[in-house]
């Protein structure tokens, strides 16, 4: 990193070539910086590491899932960000190299171990994600630099570069591999078979693992948000909530749900709402007048049902959708009300509520978290900001901010 | 009219009136038959539907005792439920699902003695609602079945009902559970396939209750316990009907048979009738002929020998006729 008083003047230059104005007079300017690799510091004991024997060499962990929880180390598997977070908030390395701001901490040099124009111009093809980032602009200054102009000053590398809307597919995956074991009719097959890692939510699961007595469990971060969505202008599902909310959302988390839950806890990522642009328009589809749910979502079904019980509605029924139906009903928004999971977090929040009905009340119910069963001495594995969990790959070097 | 209509027709007189007769006969003795064989299967069929209903209540009430006596010593449910242990609260809120699905039972809900639900199977996240109408319906009925109508997450849900008791730690709880009322029951108990078995309830439009086809109507108590119901106990009819047509089809076949039987006696009694007036009625004919051709001015000029038959006959006694005063006549 560069000391402080050696930025003061470049600082001051690119500052007069911003008042110039444009993105190639922030690019000039960091052009004329020095970039500051980011420093290699050692990580003696990484507090991301979730599981397993860091010092084993394998090649593949065989992975198997109850539910859909494993799918976001899949999408980091296969795609590779500029940055990756861990669930410290770190930045760290993976196509950029290094980083830093202009000094208006809009735009942002990118060191990139690939071709910094095939990577503007794969991002170019994402408007929609680039609007949603508030990335402005993308302009490469060589093979293997890229200057990102973002619609917000940030003090630090804006967290969206490590989403995978921004991610590009591998050449090659990160080792240890995750490899999916086929699915099981009975989740406890795959704990009796050769399998390194179970993500599971499912509480019998978790119980009969503690008493097999031969695999560590491991609480993964609160991943998912639960949300009950009443669309404006329908006839919503009476006041079900109650008096004392915080109430509601615990005795849910306790009773309603059989998962790792908690109520809902505040920051959300929909407060305060996000300019998505102009909403879409609704689609067409057939209303059920029920509160619907994802079909394959166990915690969606129960929360709906709880739902249903505490409704003074007479005709208020729970129905399941699958996720085709449901995502049509809920771009409808004819139904009475929605239940259905939200990432805990998310960087690009416009991406998450782009589905939802215009005008909706959104009302938090539980947190959940998912859990890891692991084989004694299985491979390392890291989790990153989401909770998700990644093979660890090259040895994590902390980027930041000269 | 000639001899021989007239002969026919008294042949078909004499065939068709004690074929009628028959016919009408049987016809009337058979209809009588069938309609009381029909009201004595469909009485029987009403008292196996009864006798069926008891029974399948008696063995909701039997599951039910069992699960009770479970209960009482489950030191779990104990816990949850007198102690109110946060630990065993999962344990309390699975507690009535496992144990309806183990019993075969389509309802199992575990209420306080306030009718507060501590456990429910066939709506597990129903706990903590209050519904003291059910089990308070279910100890007026006593060993009666109580038809209920109850709230599921989805769709409302139909059973026959019936209700325990025990005490834990000088606490009353009550179990009310039931069997879904649905196609399959009632098909159960409908054993006759010539008999159908619906259920009316006030949810429902009503059954015909002033049909023919009705054949026995049981009342069942019957409460209403969805959500804006009054809960009052109210009446339901589990209706007999005959299927339709079964003894009309039955009817309408035997007259059928008849009237072919009938059509082809008939049609043979009118060749017999014509055959036999012909028979009867041909040597008439050929005499009458044979008479018309006689010619009476050579009557006694025949020579020769007549052919054997009513008309030689004829012509001898006119020869002896002629022979005595024909010639005094004639001559």
């Amino acid at each position: 990193m560069l000391p402080h008083a050696a930025r003061l003047p470049q600082r001051r230059m690119l500052l007069t070539l911003w008042l110039a104005g444009g993105t190639l007079t922030a690019a000039c300017a960091t052009r004329s910086s020095p970039l500051a690799a980011p420093a290699a510091t050692g990580v003696p004991s990484d507090p991301c590491r979730v599981a397993g024997d860091s010092a084993r060499d394998a090649d593949t962990v065989v992975v198997a899932a109850t539910d859909s929880a494993v799918e976001p180390a899949l999408y980091r598997q296969r795609l590779a960000t500029p940055v990756r977070v861990d669930c410290e908030g770190r930045r760290l390395p993976e196509l950029a190299t290094g980083w830093s701001p202009d000094v208006s901490g809009r735009f942002w040099t990118l060191v990139l171990e690939t071709s910094a124009a095939e990577l503007a111009d794969t991002w170019r093809t994402r408007a929609a994600v680039l609007r949603w980032a508030g990335i402005e602009s993308l302009v490469p200054l060589d093979d293997h630099r890229l200057v990102v102009g973002f619609a917000q000053p940030a003090d630090s590398l804006p967290r969206v570069l490590a989403d995978t809307a921004l991610g590009v597919p591998r050449s090659r995956a990160p080792r240890p591999v995750l490899v999916v074991a086929p699915p099981a009719s009975d989740p406890r097959d795959q704990l009796d078979r050769a399998v390194d890692l179970v993500q599971t939510e499912d509480p019998a699961l978790l119980d009969y693992a503690r008493q097999r007595g031969d695999r560590s469990i491991l609480r993964l971060p609160w991943s998912r948000t639960y949300l009950l969505l009443i669309p404006a202008g329908g006839d919503g599902v009476g006041n079900v909530v109650g008096a004392d909310s915080a109430a509601f959302r615990h005795d849910l988390a306790r009773d309603a749900v059989r998962a790792d839950a908690r109520g809902a806890e505040p920051p959300y990522w929909w407060e305060p709402p996000t300019d998505c642009g102009p909403p879409r328009p609704a689609a067409s589809a057939g209303h059920s007048g029920a509160v619907v749910y994802p079909r394959d979502d166990r915690i969606a079904r129960d929360l709906a049902q709880r739902i249903v019980a505490l409704s003074p509605a007479r005709d208020l029924t729970a129905r399941g959708l699958d996720q085709a139906e449901f995502a049509a009903a809920l771009h409808a928004g004819g139904e009475r009300a929605y239940v259905m999971a939200v990432p805990r977090h998310s960087l690009l929040p416009c991406r998450e509520s782009t589905n939802w009905p215009a005008g909706s009340a959104v009302i938090p119910l539980v947190d959940v978290r998912s859990s890891l069963i692991a084989r004694r001495h299985a491979p390392a594995l890291t989790t990153d900001w989401d909770g998700a969990i990644r093979a660890p790959g090259a040895p994590a070097v902390p980027g930041g901010s000269p | 009219m000639s001899f021989r209509s007239r002969l026919f027709l008294a042949f078909c007189l004499a065939v068709l009136v004690p074929l009628g007769m028959l016919a009408y006969g049987v016809r009337r003795e058979m209809t009588r038959r069938l309609g009381a064989d029909d009201e004595a299967r469909a009485a029987a069929a009403a008292r196996d539907v009864r006798d069926d209903l008891a029974r399948t209540s008696a063995g909701v009430a039997e599951r039910l005792a069992a699960l009770a006596a479970g209960l009482r010593e489950d030191n779990r449910f104990r816990l949850a439920a007198v102690e109110r242990s946060d630990d065993a609260r999962a344990y309390l809120l699975d507690l009535a699902g496992g144990a309806m699905r183990l019993s075969g039972l389509s309802l199992l809900q575990i209420q306080d003695s306030m009718g507060r639900i501590l456990s429910s199977g066939h709506f597990r996240n129903e706990y903590d609602q209050l519904e003291p109408a059910l089990p308070r319906a279910l100890a007026a009925t006593g060993a009666s079945p109580l038809i209920v109508r109850v709230r599921t997450s989805e769709d409302p849900l139909l059973v026959l009902a019936r209700a325990d008791s025990f005490t834990v730690a000088g606490r009353r709880f009550t179990l009310a559970g039931g069997v879904a009322f649905d196609d399959r029951l009632l098909r159960g108990l409908s054993r006759d396939p010539g008999l159908s078995v619906a259920l009316a309830y006030p949810a429902t439009a009503p059954a015909p209750d002033d049909s023919s086809d009705v054949v026995a109507q049981i009342p069942l108590p019957y409460i209403d316990l969805l959500p804006g119901a009054v809960p009052r106990p109210d009446s339901a009819r589990l209706v007999v009907t005959r299927s339709a047509g079964t003894l009309g089809v039955l009817r309408r076949s035997i007259d059928r048979w008849f009237l072919a039987a009938l059509a082809a006696t008939v049609g043979l009694a009118l060749v017999g009738a014509a055959w036999l007036a012909a028979r009867i009625s041909r040597p008439l004919t050929a005499l009458a002929e044979q008479t018309a051709a006689i010619d009476f001015d050579r009557l006694l000029c025949i020579d020769g020998p007549m052919p054997r038959g009513p008309v030689n006959d004829i012509h001898e006694a006119i020869h002896r006729m002629g022979s005595e005063s024909v010639d005094t006549r004639y001559l």
